[in-house]
């Protein structure tokens, strides 16, 4: 199979890689770089599991091409915690109890992130629609909205 | 699963795209935001030897005043871009909102204002893994000579379901299209082909590089409004998008409602500018536009919701955005 060579930087670090072109960053991500917080759900852009930061914003890398974002930044949930300290929306989200089976958790946590570095004090409609492209089958959407509520200053409704 | 095996081509120019293309003959595919096309390459709707993204196309990425005080907009503008445009809120409101409706925040951060236009037709028996579509005859789309969502249908009739394109048909945008000998500006109600096999009308070597919308007065207003599943994120069930101009004494002057996802194309209902120019709105007027526009649509059984329950809701999509419109808030 033919390969093609792809320079990636994921967390700050630059991966020199030999890949197949119709590799997704997903599949790279997990696969090649055994980063596998990042997490393979549907596939098909639908429930942000597979969420990492391209540049800062939110994007599913099961829907890039590796090939495609060379020369962007990547950040995935391994990229936050800075040694054994986490990073505050991980803390906010151990806090609140605002992980269940855990596998929406680090989409969520990337989401939240996107959100809070351009917009430190969203309101609950604004968090609520930042992790709108996130599902959690387990339904724990409240103590979620609460964790990232707590970061934000802002009242929660309920 | 992983995608089916091809080539990557990061072409520097619209131009080389083109060549590229044409070379291809329709096996080298176009990867815009991808956020549909992965999709389909995914189930193996599509099988390209090649995709070439254009991605790395800056020169497509703008939202501009035009010089007849219209707006331009290139086709790898993103749906974000849109949403998030002064711009486009000015006047062109209806498109604004249309954006927003689209898929949810990661989704628009990537998707495109062209991919979003040349959007393939979808259909439950279409738009299925490869496992599924094996299990039955091959229907029209899929090259075959059978529908399975019509009983002895003669012609696909896979729904377009673009929210972007009711909006823009309602503000009378055009398209401009690239190909390898030139290029040509059509009417964005040309570009599609009201055939659920082949929606648009490009050929290989062909690109939609830029939407031309005509210049909007003051008293424009918009609205759009759409039925889905789930209010975070979905193709539409059905849509509306409507575009108003009303003059000094608050009569309609202009208005266009355009209907998205009840058939192959977006559907424009002339007979609800018949009746709303000349009018003020009233009550009884609003029922009579949802009227023509319940008549017009005929969506048939082939999305995830019964039939009948999109052509009734299209009645009352019309009155929500028209209300939208007007309101202001749109």
């Amino acid at each position: 199979m033919n390969k093609i060579p792809v320079s990636l930087n994921v967390n700050g670090r630059e991966e020199n890689l030999e890949i197949p072109p119709h590799k997704t960053l997903l599949e790279v991500i997990r696969d090649d770089l055994n980063l596998t917080g990042t997490k393979c759900g549907c596939e098909d852009g639908t429930c942000g599991t597979c969420t990492v930061l391209l540049d800062g914003a939110a994007v599913r890398s099961c829907l890039l091409l590796a090939a495609e974002v060379q020369g962007h930044e990547i950040v995935t949930i391994e990229g936050l915690a800075d040694g054994e300290r986490l990073h505050p929306v991980q803390q906010a989200i151990v806090n609140h109890g605002g992980v269940q089976c855990g596998f929406c958790t680090p989409g969520m946590i990337l989401s939240a992130k996107a959100l809070l570095d351009k917009q430190p004090s969203p309101t609950e409609s604004v968090v609520r629609q930042a992790i709108s492209g996130n599902l959690c089958r387990c339904t724990g959407y409240t103590k979620i909205v609460e964790s990232i509520m707590a970061l934000s200053g802002q009242p929660v409704s309920s | 699963m992983q995608l089916p095996r091809f080539d990557f081509l990061q072409p520097r120019s619209l131009q080389e795209a083109c060549s590229i293309l044409r070379e291809g003959n329709g096996k080298v595919s176009v990867l815009a935001g991808g956020t549909a096309f992965m999709v389909a390459l995914r189930s193996r709707l599509h099988t390209p030897s090649a995709v070439i993204s254009t991605k790395a196309l800056s020169e497509l990425s703008y939202i501009r005043e035009a010089s007849d005080g219209g707006l331009v907009i290139g086709a790898m503008t993103t749906l974000e871009a849109l949403e998030n445009s002064p711009l486009v809120a000015n006047g062109y409101a209806v498109l604004g909102q249309a954006a927003r409706f689209v898929g949810v925040p990661p989704i628009r951060h990537v998707a495109t204002v062209g991919g979003n236009l040349c959007l393939d037709t979808r259909c439950i028996f279409y738009n299925q893994s490869e496992f599924w579509r094996k299990a039955r005859p091959d229907c029209f789309k899929l090259g075959g000579d059978v529908c399975h969502a019509i009983d002895k249908g003669r012609r696909c009739l896979a729904v377009y379901q673009g929210d972007l394109a009711p909006a823009l048909v309602a503000l009378g945008a055009r398209v401009r299209i690239v190909g390898v000998s030139g290029e040509k500006v059509i009417p964005l109600t040309q570009f599609y082909t009201g055939n659920g096999e082949k929606p648009n009308v490009l050929e290989p070597g062909d690109i939609l590089a830029e939407v031309q919308i005509p210049p909007s007065s003051g008293n424009t207003w918009g609205g759009y409004e759409k039925l889905r599943v789930r209010e975070g994120m979905d193709f539409p069930l059905a849509g509306v998008a409507v575009s108003i101009k009303t003059n000094a004494n608050g009569a309609i002057d202009q208005a266009r409602l355009v209907l998205g996802a009840v058939a192959p194309s977006p559907l424009e209902v002339p007979e609800a500018t018949e009746l709303l120019v000349g009018q003020k709105l009233t009550d009884s007027l609003l029922e009579s536009v949802a009227q023509k526009a319940y008549d017009r649509a005929r969506p048939v059984a082939n999305l995830a919701v019964d039939a009948s329950y999109r052509r009734k809701m299209v009645r009352v999509l019309v009155k929500r955005a028209i209300g939208r419109a007007v309101s202001g808030n749109g």
